[in-house]
């Protein structure tokens, strides 16, 4: 049996820090087969300033709640620059509105209109209008007219005698407009 | 108090800073321990603990109870000192091996370290070593984590760890080998 290191025989030889209570544990790794490196032990080399892990909790939930103190002022302040441009921005579209020149665009458009059109020789505006029949508010002009009555496509084919066939020889062609004016004039003299 | 009376406890709303308080308390220790390991310097260390519990605040109400607490802390810890060392190379423009200079001459000069010359050149051999070799030697040989606990940490299989560990212990070996 091996003398004991505390028994009243002293042996000259020292066991690192830890060795005997870590011994079982390392047995265990080695039959595992989880070696490790021969000749150290789990001392680490480092310090902690004093009381450092007393405190540590504590300086984390400061953290903490400055970071949400930070993000409520934020938000404050996010909130109080929308309300602010809001304001800004409403107050200078009033004043821009104010300021500036009223104009009634639309009335001005139909009074140039209506100018232009007193310059257009009337019987000049009946061809067109019956070459470009398209809409209904040509249609409700020309059916004021008490010369040419013709509410749609059908009327004006008649009162043209035009026959379906020969207008549609016709429609490709460039000079459909004089030849229309010509059946129109034709029809008049008629 | 059990990890899963902590999380009920931190669900509430009247009880979740004392929650988080245990939870800070309980963990405080492995946590630290474990990133001081990996970036030496205590005032890192002390920043990336804080770092780690900050981000635990903010993402244990979501956290599903898939793996254990402690592992889920202890990832976030992992990642936190990997991005850390990331950003100390991309900063500097250093390569991998000037990194580990700089906490090399860290481990001479830091004020919170203790002269153990053993323990100080094993910290000097674990320098030489990949990252992730490090991580998972300090987590096997200091930390006492079993393999299938470092694979939920570091998503690895169990066998590349086992192999990964090997190759860290034959290397620091060698290199304690040749600095006696």
């Amino acid at each position: 049996m091996k003398p004991e290191n505390n028994s009243k025989i002293k042996l000259p030889f020292g066991t690192p820090e830890n060795y005997f209570e870590e011994f079982s544990s390392r047995l265990e790794k080695r039959l595992k087969g989880e070696a490790e490196p021969k000749g150290l032990h789990k001392t680490l080399p480092f310090k902690v300033p004093d009381r450092y892990f007393e405190w540590l909790p504590q300086r984390i939930m400061q953290k903490i709640q400055g970071m949400r103190t930070q993000i409520a002022w934020y938000e404050k302040i996010q909130w109080h620059w929308i309300g602010r441009m809001g304001a800004v921005t409403a107050v200078m579209v009033l004043l821009i509105m104010w300021f500036l020149p009223q104009k009634d665009t639309q009335t001005e458009n139909l009074a140039d209109l209506q100018k232009e059109l007193a310059k257009v020789d009337k019987k000049e505006l009946e061809y067109y209008l019956i070459i470009h029949h398209t809409s209904s508010l040509e249609a409700e002009i020309l059916s004021t007219n008490a010369d040419i009555s013709i509410n749609h496509s059908e009327n004006l084919q008649d009162s043209l005698h035009l026959e379906k066939k020969t207008l549609e020889e016709v429609l490709p062609d460039e000079n459909v407009e004089e030849i229309l004016h010509q059946e129109l004039e034709n029809a008049e003299i008629l | 108090m059990e990890d899963k009376e902590l999380l009920e406890k931190f669900k509430k709303a009247e009880s979740k800073n004392y929650a988080f308080n245990l939870i800070v308390r309980k963990y405080q220790q492995k946590i630290y321990w474990h990133i001081r390991k990996m970036v030496i310097d205590h005032d890192d260390a002390d920043d990336l603990t804080q770092e780690t519990f900050v981000k635990v605040w903010q993402n244990l109400a979501d956290f599903q109870g898939n793996s254990q607490l402690y592992t889920w802390i202890y990832r976030i810890a992992t990642n936190e000192c990997l991005n850390f060392l990331r950003r100390k190379k991309r900063k500097f423009f250093l390569p991998i091996a000037d990194v580990s200079k700089e906490l090399l001459r860290k481990l001479e000069t830091d004020a919170y370290i203790e002269g153990d010359e053993i323990a100080i050149k094993l910290q000097k051999a674990l320098l030489k070593l990949p990252e992730k070799q490090r991580l998972v030697f300090n987590m096997k040989y200091f930390d006492d984590l079993s393999y299938e606990e470092i694979s939920e940490i570091l998503g690895t299989s169990v066998g590349a760890l086992k192999a990964s560990y090997h190759h860290a212990v034959k290397k620091i070996e060698q290199e304690m080998k040749l600095n006696l």
